[in-house]
């Protein structure tokens, strides 16, 4: 037996994962995204022994010193009249303002990795969330269907009527004002859990509707009926027949919706409904740069590219997930 | 010969949108004897494949009655059947869709032993199933290595061996198979066909074995049941029915098997038109309308299955005898 063990074949997992290691632009994806959790992780170290600046303090009135000269944070404007200050812009110098000041004198570079921790943090745990209500949602739809299948069904059509962005605002805008207070669980405004359960819950109905037809799929599928002829319990049938089979829809859907996460979540910080100060964001230094614009760029250009590289690596991995899961295979085959 | 499975006015309704109602199985009766194969024959559509599965409580009744072995089960819960279950298993037509693909073969050959209790009401150890994975690859002519192995791999005849491994695993007495060979090469088909009438001899089972090639029901089957849309038309020994069928529609199905003798396509009997839609039947003899024979009385009366000789039963006003 022990030669046959040899050759055991891989199983679908492990030749998944094989075939995604062989594809490279979802390795490459991969590897972004782990610099950019590795850069924001690295952003205290940044500020504190490379930039020497504290990213969430005012410093109108500094200076810092560069190649040897002195220079003001905040400096005449170069308009005709001179009038008020424009932020200094980029020196190109890891050591002192990168990529410039915001107009309130902060280090943007350090500022945009203090963002990114908050920013990655929320979208993937806002698709970490969403994809397990959305998986216990499609997946008790669509395999006891009838009343629980209407119930679930409805309440997400109810959430699909309403835009998914006029939908995360008018939720923002309700708990920014006090938090949340539901019987024992109070959170505060400021709490980081606030956006993310606001995010999970307006994308829910886009991750549960395609698991809950594919459990439906499953459920009548041949291989269900014949584990029913076995005299299989239900819950059974549901652990080891149907499980494993949506769990490649699953693993698929996250990365996307850790891009769609992303881009809301800055969406919302950007319009102050988000993250609240003194904590930034992608989406709030944004903000600070919509002032800027014409002046100083650089504030708002620098967070928007972080979000497209995420975005961009985020789907890029969930193609390669697809082709290396083979989603549609099974479903044509199951057919 | 004792009755393993009888049927006693079985009928399946589906309901549709509009109100309408499908009627997949109208009034059917069946008995299965202990030992023998009953072929279940008919064009796709017609309701066998619904019969086998509501045979085996693997979709609801409308209403009617299934006694296995003289138990009433046509009402039972889930868990109740699950004892039943162990002595009646099925086979299915479409063989990589009936095995789970992300489950290895061993795996999935053990899911009934690991489900059931033995015997002893005991709970199976691992050698007690190694050993048993070992004896049904046997019984299928399979190697051992196969086990370790996921569907994809092998081929739609050796696939159909693992179903039939998997229905074995817990020595039932009655097989549903479902056009077990009309998805395979034909030179495949034989074989399993050959493997279905060792395994019977071998280990006394019955079989219901639906299909619509007649050739293979007149090569494994001891009975025939001829079904038209939710009806059975004709029922009676393999070579009585084939030979001397009572019911024009067997007539035109037997006439339809190609047979390599010159001027045999001369007697071929040619329906018109298609079968009629189970959502509004025809009335009278729902053969009516295609029926070479009918006439005034066929469209007005529905005839009921009688008995027009030994074990020969038919529905037809005017049978051939």
């Amino acid at each position: 037996m022990s030669g046959a063990q040899d050759m055991a074949p891989p199983g679908p997992w492990r030749s998944a994962f094989r075939a995604l290691s062989r594809n490279r632009a979802a390795m490459v994806a991969l590897g972004v995204l782990g610099l950019m959790v590795l850069l924001s992780l690295l952003a205290p170290f940044y500020a504190h022994h490379i930039a020497h600046t504290d990213p969430f303090r005012a410093n109108v009135a500094g200076s810092f010193m560069l190649d040897g000269k002195t220079i003001d944070i905040m400096q005449p404007n170069d308009n005709p009249l001179h009038l008020g200050l424009t932020p200094a812009g980029p020196t190109w110098n890891p050591s002192a303002y990168m990529l410039g000041s915001d107009s309130q004198g902060r280090d943007v570079a350090a500022r945009l990795l203090y963002g990114g921790r908050i920013s990655l943090l929320i979208s993937f745990a806002a698709a970490a969330l969403c994809i397990v209500i959305a998986s216990v949602v499609g997946i008790l739809a669509g395999f006891f269907g009838g009343i629980v299948d209407m119930v679930l069904s409805r309440i997400m059509d109810i959430m699909w009527a309403v835009p998914v962005y006029l939908f995360a605002i008018s939720l923002s805008i309700v708990t920014i004002s006090d938090g949340l207070h539901i019987g024992p669980i109070k959170l505060e405004a400021d709490n980081l859990i606030i956006p993310i359960a606001i995010i999970a819950l307006v994308y829910m109905p886009y991750a549960a509707r395609p698991i809950r037809g594919r459990v439906m799929a499953l459920r009548n599928a041949d291989f269900v009926m014949a584990a029913r002829s076995l005299g299989v319990p239900r819950w059974r049938i549901l652990v080891v027949d149907i499980l494993p089979n949506v769990a490649s829809s699953i693993v698929v859907l996250t990365p996307l919706l850790a891009a769609f996460a992303l881009l809301t979540e800055s969406a919302l910080s950007f319009l102050s409904i988000g993250v609240q100060a003194p904590t930034a964001s992608w989406g709030t230094i944004i903000q600070d740069g919509e002032g800027l614009i014409y002046s100083r760029p650089m504030v708002a250009i620098a967070p928007g590219l972080a979000i497209v590289i995420v975005v961009v690596a985020l789907n890029v991995l969930g193609d390669g997930l697809r082709d290396a899961l083979d989603v549609r295979e099974t479903s044509k085959r199951g057919a | 010969m004792t009755d393993i499975l009888k049927a006693i006015e079985l009928r399946k309704d589906y309901r549709l949108p509009r109100g309408k109602t499908l009627r997949a199985l109208d009034n059917v009766s069946l008995t299965v004897r202990s030992g023998e194969v009953l072929g279940l024959v008919g064009e796709s559509g017609c309701g066998k494949s619904t019969l086998g599965r509501c045979l085996l409580r693997l979709t609801d009744l409308t209403s009617g009655t299934i006694l296995f072995e003289d138990q009433d089960i046509s009402r039972t819960n889930e868990r109740a059947l699950r004892p039943v279950r162990r002595q009646m298993q099925m086979v299915f037509q479409d063989s990589y869709a009936a095995l789970n693909p992300k489950r290895r073969i061993g795996d999935l050959l053990a899911e009934p032993l690991r489900v059931h209790p033995d015997k002893n009401g005991q709970k199976r150890s691992r050698q007690v199933i190694e050993a048993r994975l070992d004896e049904l690859m046997d019984l299928v002519s399979l190697p051992r290595s196969a086990l370790a192995r996921y569907p994809h791999e092998f081929s739609g005849g050796q696939r159909q061996r693992i179903n039939i491994a998997r229905a074995l695993a817990l020595s039932p007495r009655l097989i549903v198979a479902d056009e077990p060979v009309s998805a395979l090469d034909v030179s495949v088909q034989a074989q399993i066909v050959n493997l279905f009438t060792d395994l019977k001899e071998q280990l006394g089972l019955t079989y219901v074995f639906i299909a619509h090639d007649l050739a293979v029901v007149r090569q494994i089957s001891t009975r025939v049941a001829v079904m038209y849309l939710g009806a059975i038309v004709e029922l009676g020994d393999t070579d009585t029915v084939m030979q001397r069928p009572a019911h024009p529609y067997t007539a035109a199905l037997i006439s339809a098997v190609p047979e390599p003798v010159i001027g045999a396509s001369d007697r071929r009997i040619l329906l018109h038109g298609d079968v009629p839609s189970p959502v509004s039947p025809p009335s009278g003899c729902r053969f009516h309308t295609r029926c070479p024979k009918a006439e005034k009385r066929c469209s007005e009366e529905a005839p009921l299955l009688r008995s027009i000789d030994e074990g020969h039963e038919v529905s037809c006003h005017f049978p051939n005898l």
